[in-house]
């Protein structure tokens, strides 16, 4: 077990223009993802439904673009291939271009030679985004249709995960939430890996991200960080989903942003699967700085509007 | 490794030491594996390789040569060494195969993937056809087609429904398509409808996998087998708890949307490299020299936008839990509408 995970940031930065915005499901990405789009329009028009970054990397249907290809009549072999290849589309760019920011849900793995998903000679650096297991299991749980229980008992899976050619996808592993944290943050990934916990971009987001995005090259006026903040506050991005809903969000619910709060697993989570998660994932929730011991969310953290989910 | 590359090489690729090579050294570099598959479109041929797979030639008038590769031995059951090269235009027929093999992977299998899935999508863009993402089918009753538009499960499903009804399959995804005058006539393409073998399951049909080791099995459906006008699109989507309205037909700005959804990103994706690139003397000519002829001018791109407009439009949120409940809404709008004037 890493005893600093704050020692995956200090390498150097990778050749290519790819920043992996790596998270867990249900961890904050969405929101960075905004603070990011909404830092590139600027004083221009945002809405939810324009958030940029969002192309997984094992979703290949973009061959057909790029090579004019029909991915559904590749084989589960291939369609590896042809992911790293997508992946390598850009490498060794200008050192002061942009990155080009890309989410992504999967544990980090090497792969092998020509299939690695993340590959070194296009990335530049990762930023692993992490969020209180217990808050993310009440997130899992209507955002995938199932009830508490299934959400922790999900979160402990190391679920197989297979290609899917008919759907012009190729393996999209998760790992449990443990596995996953303990990937980005392995000593052997060989790019910068920042870490940022959701509960301190809560609180912080402007201090959290500004020396992040500094290190990634993508420098910006603190004012203009604290302006796409604003603009992307949690109930903003609710209120332009209830109004216009988000495409997306999972065929499970209508309502991808749900509570957005830090801690509010005390008022839904209980106590089974409080200790449940601390069973199955107490070494990485200490690591972390899970202890259990955080302060209850306070009203500032609530959101009024909250859509009922059918469990 | 099979073929020539005539502007990019092969090269080994470790996670640390890239082999690069780049037609314009002042911009990204493009890295290419030995592994990759390649497309190179600035010859008098349009050359696709896929390495184990086997290799694509487009000729100009959109015939196309297909090379197989063996199987690897280490997964042949019985291993002849025979790579057989067939030619046949697009509008020939099923081709002679010779040298199949009595094994998982057939060479008819691999055949059939570099056909349907490169050379044929290939050939269709260099007769100057459009590729929409989505299928088109016929209703024999009125002769006049249907885009179904969506992520290929999405439309399969609708598309399966309407073969159930009688409708026919004028193409599968990428659906070819092309502007005559103001109408936009889809032409009917070979390539089988395919589909997750979950999907063709769900539907209780008997899918044919495609390759030994994939989940894409084909279907066999009724096949239109002349153009048709497309006289209505419907963009699908799957339904999702809450949605209110699961059928719509697309009126003012959500029609002036998904029309631009329509042909609009492959007409942008021609203009980009004007904007990225920021060369203010690199012309649209250079641009459709570099692409095979397929930029437009930014008034051809909003003059297509125009008449794509002008095709009835309507969008579908799919019950899988109810397909007939939910395509039947599109028949109905169809009947008394785009399908009856």
């Amino acid at each position: 077990m890493r005893s600093d995970p704050n020692a995956a940031a200090a390498r150097e930065n990778g050749p290519g223009q790819t920043v992996w915005l790596a998270s867990f499901p249900k961890s904050g990405n969405t929101w960075m993802r905004a603070i990011v789009t909404a830092l590139q329009t600027g004083d221009h028009l945002f809405a939810v439904n324009q958030l940029g970054s969002g192309a997984q990397p094992f979703h290949v249907g973009g061959a057909v673009g790029r090579w004019g290809m029909d991915v559904r009549w590749v084989d589960n072999d291939e369609i590896e291939v042809l992911r790293s290849a997508m992946t390598h589309r850009r490498v060794a760019p200008p050192s002061d271009a942009p990155p080009m920011l890309r989410k992504t849900h999967e544990l980090y793995r090497p792969g092998s030679d020509g299939r690695e998903p993340f590959p070194l000679a296009a990335t530049r650096a990762a930023i692993l985004i992490v969020r209180d297991p217990r808050d993310v299991a009440c997130s899992y749980a209507p955002f995938f249709g199932t009830n508490l229980a299934g959400a922790v008992a999900s979160m402990q899976i190391d679920r197989p995960a297979y290609p899917n050619p008919a759907q012009q996808s190729a393996r999209q592993p998760w790992g449990s939430w443990s596995s996953h944290t303990l990937s980005w943050l392995d000593e052997t990934v060989p790019f910068p890996v920042h870490l940022v916990r959701y509960e301190d971009m809560r609180s912080d987001a402007v201090g959290v991200l500004k020396p992040v995005f500094d290190a990634i090259g993508m420098p910006v006026p603190t004012e203009d960080l604290a302006a796409a903040v604003e603009r992307t506050r949690f109930d903003r991005l609710k209120s332009d989903e209830t109004d216009k809903g988000f495409r997306e969000t999972s065929p499970k619910t209508r309502t991808f942003f749900r509570k957005g709060r830090a801690g509010g697993w005390r008022e839904e989570l209980p106590e089974n699967l409080v200790a449940r998660l601390r069973d199955d994932h107490g070494p990485v929730m200490e690591m972390l700085g899970y202890h259990g011991t955080e302060p209850t969310p306070s009203d500032d953290d609530a959101v009024s509007v909250v859509t009922p989910v059918p469990q | 490794m099979m073929g020539t590359m005539s502007s990019v090489e092969h090269g080994s690729v470790g996670s640390a030491a890239p082999v690069a090579v780049a037609a314009d050294l002042t911009e990204h570099v493009e890295v290419v594996h030995e592994q990759w598959p390649t497309l190179t479109e600035d010859g008098p041929d349009w050359l696709a390789v896929f390495p184990g797979l086997g290799s694509v030639r487009v000729h100009d008038d959109g015939s196309y040569d297909i090379s197989v590769e063996p199987v690897p031995a280490s997964t042949r059951v019985s291993a002849t060494g025979v790579a057989p090269t067939i030619t046949h235009s697009l509008w020939d027929g099923a081709p002679e195969i010779k040298g199949l093999q009595p094994r998982n992977e057939t060479e008819t299998m691999r055949h059939e993937a570099l056909r349907f899935g490169w050379a044929e999508p290939l050939a269709w863009r260099r007769r100057g056809y459009r590729l929409l993402h989505g299928c088109t089918v016929l209703d024999p009753d009125s002769g006049k087609a249907v885009a179904v538009l969506g992520p290929p499960h999405d439309t399969a499903i609708v598309v399966l429904e309407l073969a159930r009804r009688g409708w026919q399959l004028i193409s599968d995804q990428f659906a070819p398509v092309i502007w005559r005058d103001e109408s936009l006539e889809a032409a009917p393409a070979a390539a089988p409808l395919v589909v997750s073998r979950s999907r063709a399951v769900k539907a209780g049909l008997p899918g044919v996998p495609v390759r030994a080791n994939t989940n894409t099995v084909r279907l066999d459906v009724p096949r239109a087998q002349s153009p048709a006008a497309i006289a209505a699109t419907v963009h699908v989507s799957m339904h999702k708890e809450g949605d209110e309205e699961p059928f719509v037909v697309l009126q003012g700005r959500e029609r002036l949307t998904a029309s631009a959804g329509l042909l609009m990103p492959e007409t942008l994706l021609s203009l980009m490299p004007l904007v990225s690139s920021g060369d203010a003397d690199r012309t649209l000519g250079d641009e459709a020299a570099a692409k095979g002829g397929t930029a437009v001018t930014p008034q051809q791109a909003f003059a297509e936008h125009m008449k794509a407009m002008a095709i009835p439009g309507a969008r579908l949120y799919l019950d899988s839990g109810d397909v007939a409940g939910s395509v039947e809404s599109v028949v109905s709008w169809w009947e008394e509408g785009p399908g009856a004037q």
